[in-house]
């Protein structure tokens, strides 16, 4: 069951563009209007429970999308279907469906304990007393929040905080959880748990994820889906492992060596040197121009190796190749 | 009755997060305090020169009208404007753009926590204290009592849609700054805030009477000898200009939800 249905949506943005060539009184009162196309007709669906990563370089529109889901940007055209409901005609019933973090911004009241800021966000959602009591314990045994729940948000690190936004979103219980990149600025033990945490309320909760990240960790380890947007058009939707397959095009052979490498003999086409070390050599091979056994076999050949380890190409680097390429 | 309950939990709850930081409250008392210092002395002399009356009023009602425009100041119902304008500029609408209450409904009940505490700690001590340094204004207490409550709160609820309507502009405008050092004078002069309502001249008084921006300190005119011949049209005025701008902030608030943007889209 799909329970979000975006059809040809588009978002754009008009502002006013001055003629250089001409004076500031021309300017006043003949202003130009310039129409940027941050979304340029997306469609997709995304099912109950899904995870998926709504991924794109920055000015790409993810960003612009998300909040065209939560009802806060009105779209120039298409139509949006959360839970059912229309975002901007539904607002309010879609709140109570959603849940929402946006790394870079805090819903927590700074000089309060986090209970209150739940209690509060509790009572916004109609939640009753002994339920928002019962939710709160449950989310902190979850989140682990036992220790700092106490403590008024101001003090606690940008880990702790993260995982109190997330818990406080979920308050009272959405279907879906949408976040504008929850990692970022997080050391890598506070990305691992927020994860590991995403992870446990899509599986025990069946809380469907939609996620935009420049992390790729976290697209890898949280998103079975990947969509890739880029100028407001989505370029790619696709399982994550499927792009992991699809659009790998290079992987790296590493060869220690049995006495030192003195001589670096020219490669054939499709294979690259991206290290020459005298005790370590890095060959990059394009897997569209030479199959990696070949490859393999004309290393074995002209050189005497010891060890040999064959790395893919990173889920970034893909990415990054994916951009690049549109 | 269940909005009622949810918009008391929620407006606790933001008062305890102001009260968490106890410098605002100090802030407030000494800033009341040397309000009324200054104040009081300065209209002690004037109505000394001018044989204890002026128009007709004298000293302590003077004083208990200003002091009772300064509690409503500090209740300041001023700072939403300024608020709204924050989120807007920071992005931070956006948070509480997707939530069941609409987002002026939060910024009406983080503006009122905000401002209660202060406001009731000063005024019920503050009363206390002006009843013994200046004395009690003679009053009508059966017509004092409960429409000084109802001019203060419509009054109150007035300066939110006025001070909302203003904070909206930053959707629009981005910095809304001018505007509201504008309607902010108009309405602290109109209030009594930098010479006693008894004093205005008659032109004055009829603006100050008639105008939305007057209306919002109604409360300050309580303790005249007029009220008693004044308080159903100034309250049915109060009425009015709230149906007013309450229906120009509904049509702002839909304007400016259109016209939302917001960092990273």
């Amino acid at each position: 069951m799909n329970i979000i249905e975006v059809n040809n949506l588009s978002k754009d943005y008009k502002y006013k563009v001055k003629n250089k060539e001409r004076g500031f009184l021309y300017n006043l009162f003949n202003e130009k209007e310039k129409v940027v196309k941050a979304v340029d007709n997306i469609s997709f669906n995304v099912e109950a429970g899904e995870t998926v990563a709504f991924i794109g370089p920055n000015g790409a529109g993810k960003s612009t999308t998300i909040k065209m889901l939560t009802g806060i940007l009105y779209p120039t055209e298409g139509n949006i279907k959360i839970c059912g409901c229309t975002p901007i005609k539904d607002r309010n019933k879609l709140a109570y469906n959603i849940g929402t973090v946006f790394g870079q911004r805090s819903q927590l009241l700074p000089n309060l304990p986090l209970t209150e800021s739940m209690e509060m966000f509790g009572a916004m959602y109609d939640v009753n007393k002994s339920a928002i009591k019962n939710r709160i314990e449950d989310l902190s045994k979850l989140f682990g929040l036992e220790d700092f729940i106490q403590q008024p948000v101001r003090k606690l690190s940008l880990g702790q905080r993260m995982r109190a936004e997330i818990a406080t979103s979920l308050i009272h219980s959405p279907k879906i959880i949408f976040l504008d990149e929850p990692t970022i600025g997080l050391d890598v033990v506070s990305k691992k748990s927020l994860r590991d945490l995403l992870l446990k309320i899509n599986r025990e909760e069946n809380v469907t994820i939609f996620l935009t990240s420049h992390d790729t960790e976290d697209i890898q380890s949280i998103c079975d889906r990947c969509i890739i947007i880029n100028h407001g058009k989505i370029i790619i939707d696709t399982a994550t492992n499927n792009l992991m397959s699809e659009y790998i095009k290079n992987k790296n052979i590493i060869i220690t060596p049995n006495v030192e490498f003195n001589e670096f003999p020219e490669l054939k086409e499709g294979m690259e040197y991206v290290q020459k070390d005298t005790n370590q050599i890095n060959v990059s091979v394009d897997t569209e121009k030479i199959d990696i056994k070949d490859a393999l076999r004309e290393l074995i050949k002209t050189h005497d190796i010891d060890d040999i380890n064959i790395i893919n190409e990173s889920l970034e680097s893909i990415i990054r190749s994916i951009y690049e390429k549109n | 009755m269940k909005k009622i309950k949810y918009a008391f939990t929620v407006i606790r709850i933001f008062m305890k997060n102001q009260i968490q930081d106890r410098t605002n409250l100090i802030l407030d008392v000494f800033n009341m305090i040397a309000r009324c210092f200054i104040v009081f002395l300065l209209y002690a002399y004037i109505f000394e020169l001018n044989g204890g009356r002026i128009n007709g009023v004298d000293y302590k009602t003077t004083m208990w009208s200003m002091f009772i425009y300064f509690c409503i100041m500090i209740f300041n119902v001023r700072r939403l404007d300024n608020i709204i304008m924050t989120d807007v500029r920071s992005g931070n609408v956006e948070m509480f753009m997707n939530k069941p209450s609409n987002y002026l409904t939060i910024s009406f009940m983080n503006v009122i926590g905000k401002g209660i505490f202060s406001f009731l700690f000063i005024s019920i001590l503050g009363s206390i204290i002006m009843a013994f340094a200046v004395g009690v204004p003679n009053l009508n207490l059966p017509v004092f009592i409960p429409t000084f409550f109802i001019v203060l709160i419509l009054g109150q609820i007035l300066g939110l849609l006025v001070y909302g309507i203003i904070g909206l502009m930053a959707f629009f405008i981005q910095d809304i700054r001018p505007i509201h050092w504008i309607v902010d004078k108009i309405v602290m002069i109109l209030g009594g805030s930098y010479l006693p309502i008894s004093m205005f001249p008659n032109f004055m008084k009829l603006f100050a009477f008639v105008s939305p921006f007057g209306a919002i300190n109604f409360a300050s005119s309580t303790v005249y000898e007029s009220w008693n011949n004044e308080f159903i049209i100034r309250i049915v005025l109060q009425l009015f200009w709230i149906v007013v701008f309450g229906i120009l902030l509904r049509y702002v608030y839909k304007k400016s939800k259109e016209k939302a943007m917001i960092n990273g889209g």
